[in-house]
């Protein structure tokens, strides 16, 4: 092999050039497919599709407008967050604990919100993600406790904050972590709920969550990540055995306040055994995942 | 010959290194777009590389709900399009027909599954960005009178 070495001339003319090419760089239509499956490799799809998995704090409201009980006992253990456990695990608990923060905050439960903050806080800074969860967040968030509409705003913003955190320090896979016990979390709390009392809005929730389902499959996949996907698997095989047929309604648009009403309605035959074995098979992934915490 | 190819292949690299780094960082343009709705807690962006090319969300709205959709770029100056699908692909709203607005909200009556696609404006100077889709809601008892 031999060493070419560019003569000083032609390396600052490289330079140059490259300069150049930097500023003409959001001009250009010249993009590679090489570059794009790169892009695609570290970012999300583009001309695919990006799954977005609900929020815990809507569930948590649901289960509060919805009437029922609160039942601390269901929530995780906290002390699971001062274990030794993989990075992966610690995220997997820090989503699951952000559904119960979003829980006790919508039944007014400040008590155990301080200790879930706390122990959230501890997982961030396990994870390396102290500035995701600063003392300003807490003292924000604390300032907020007798006002119940601006708490879950900023927990939200918290729940977001972190998610940002994550992904522009390239831990996609850790945030995919986090949405998976998130959303399983809340799940299992609307499930636990529902075998209670069988409230048929409850029904009508957990049977609306199919679509979060496949999502939460192709997000963990995107990862290459089996963490839940046999369990995950059986859910949807589950939802697979309800079926839902979709009504188109025109929506109507109010230009003048910038809104839309949204019409379209699924309709879904009920089988009551049906939506017992959804909601056991919905117990049996949360259960399945914290036996591993 | 051989130079031209390594300055293309650089010239790819730090054009993607550069939208890459724009989605790493949220412009304050978009940290306020959902205003007192509440966050749905994650960031949801793609890398657009060519007019044309579109990045494609899939949500659910629940019935009762009230959504804001977002939309901006890591730039901050993009114009963006963005249309709203049933699963049925009925476009249900586009921005186009509203000046282009970077956010709309929307009024569920029942759940459903949407799609949401967002893509540059035709005619867009930029040619490639990193495009961010924020998502927030207000629940009835969140809403105010």
């Amino acid at each position: 092999m031999h060493k070419i070495t560019l003569p000083m001339t032609l390396q600052k003319c490289l330079l140059f050039l490259l300069l150049v090419l930097l500023c003409q760089c959001s001009n250009t239509d010249e993009l590679t497919l090489e570059v794009e499956e790169s892009a695609q490799q570290t970012m999300l799809k583009v001309n695919g599709q990006v799954f977005c998995i609900p929020s815990p704090i809507e569930a948590a409201i649901f289960l509060r407008a919805d009437g029922e009980l609160y039942a601390p006992n269901l929530m995780l253990d906290l002390s699971r967050g001062h274990k030794r456990n993989a990075k992966e695990e610690k995220a997997v608990l820090l989503g699951a604990y952000s559904a119960d923060l979003a829980y006790c905050a919508a039944f007014e439960d400040s008590g155990h919100l301080l200790k879930c903050l706390s122990t959230m806080r501890q997982l961030c800074e396990d994870l390396e993600l102290r500035s995701a969860m600063d003392a300003t967040d807490l003292s924000a968030l604390e300032s907020s406790f007798q006002n119940k509409d601006s708490l879950t705003i900023r927990i939200g913003r918290l729940f977001f904050k972190i998610d940002n955190y994550l992904k522009a320090n390239q831990h996609d896979k850790l945030s995919s972590y986090m949405l998976a016990g998130g959303w399983t979390e809340s799940m299992y709390l609307c499930a636990d709920r529902y075998l209670s009392g069988k409230s048929k809005a409850l029904e009508a929730r957990m049977i609306e969550q199919r679509a979060a389902v496949m999502s939460l499959l192709a997000i963990l996949e995107k990862e290459g990540d089996s963490l839940i996907k046999k369990e995950l698997e059986q859910l949807m095989y589950a939802y697979q055995q309800i079926p839902i047929t979709y009504e188109y309604i025109a929506p109507i648009t109010d230009s003048i306040n910038g809104v839309t009403e949204l019409l379209g309605q699924d309709r879904v035959d009920i089988q009551p055994a049906k939506i017992h074995q959804l909601a056991t098979a919905i117990i049996n992934v949360r259960n399945f995942l914290f036996k591993k915490s | 010959m051989k130079l031209g190819r390594f300055i293309v292949l650089i010239h790819f690299y730090l054009c993607f290194t550069l939208l890459k780094g724009q989605c790493d960082t949220l412009p304050p343009a978009c940290a306020t777009l959902l205003n007192d709705f509440v966050s749905d807690g994650q960031l949801h962006r793609a890398l657009l590389l060519n007019t044309g090319e579109y990045a494609e969300f899939r949500q659910i709205f629940f019935g009762g709900n009230l959504y804001r959709l977002g939309v901006c770029n890591g730039s901050g100056q993009s114009v963006l399009v963005f249309r709203v699908y049933d699963r049925d692909r009925h476009l249900l709203f586009t921005n186009h027909d509203h000046m282009y607005k970077t956010f709309w909200d929307f009024k569920v009556k029942f759940t459903q599954e949407v799609t949401i696609e967002v893509e540059l404006r035709e005619g867009s100077v930029d040619k490639s960005a990193c495009v961010m889709l924020m998502i927030g809601f207000k629940a009835p008892s969140l809403k105010k009178p």
